[in-house]
């Protein structure tokens, strides 16, 4: 399939997820707080989230080429130097069946360093290393360590 | 429970429901087709089991007949 195509199909999927309604919408009313402006965890000052969705090709798969059904997620608690201003946190395994880079230390020290990127239990390697590389040449401060986050 | 644990357990609660809500139907490999869960026949039960929000959000009666506040 081309990228085009490809792409028109990832649009598709977009337009057909914002037809649907959201748990707040009708009528699903979870908790006793309140949300907030958008009920997105963007509502929270700095905190910054970034999305791609790969939709490629149909029928049998050909390992290395597809078709492909994935996506990355990535989410930055704050716009400051995460490393150095660490953030609470915990991590908790639901199913446990995903993979996962990061979360040991995490529940050991109960903070977080890095940003969180949720991807396929197959990438989570290859997330987990651009996580390094950007942890270790960010400028102007590159961190003297890095240890990825990334989880299915 | 702390304020900031109860934020965190209601935040996700709600991503989890509106991830599932939001998600749409995906044919993967093989025509392997994983449906979006029908939101009228949700409604439907959700209606019979009195599990929906009534008067703006004051009250609301789970599956188990337990007002939940």
């Amino acid at each position: 399939m081309s990228a085009a195509a490809s792409s028109d199909r990832t649009g598709e999927a977009r337009e057909a997820r914002e037809l649907r309604p959201r748990a707040r919408d009708i009528g699903i009313d979870i908790g006793i707080l309140r949300p907030g402006r958008y009920g997105a965890i963007t509502d929270v000052n700095g905190v910054k989230v970034g999305h791609c969705t790969l939709v490629e090709g149909e029928g049998s798969l050909t390992p290395g080429k597809g078709p492909v059904r994935t996506g990355v997620t990535a989410i930055v608690p704050h716009e400051g130097n995460l490393f150095r201003e660490k953030v609470p946190a915990a991590a908790y395994a639901f199913n446990a069946f995903g993979k996962s880079i990061g979360l040991q230390q995490v529940n050991e020290l109960g903070n977080l360093e890095v940003p969180i990127v949720l991807t396929n239990t197959l990438n989570v390697p290859l997330v987990a290393d651009a996580v390094v590389d950007r942890g270790t040449s960010s400028s102007p401060s590159p961190q003297p360590s890095a240890f990825p986050m990334t989880a299915r | 429970m702390s304020a900031l644990f109860l934020a965190a357990v209601e935040a996700t609660e709600e991503a989890v429901l509106n991830s599932l809500l939001k998600a749409t139907t995906v044919v993967g490999r093989d025509g392997n087709a994983v449906e979006a869960i029908d939101i009228d026949e949700l409604l439907r039960v959700l209606r019979k089991y009195n599990a929906l929000t009534l008067g703006g959000g004051r009250t609301a009666i789970d599956a188990s007949g337990q007002t939940r506040r």
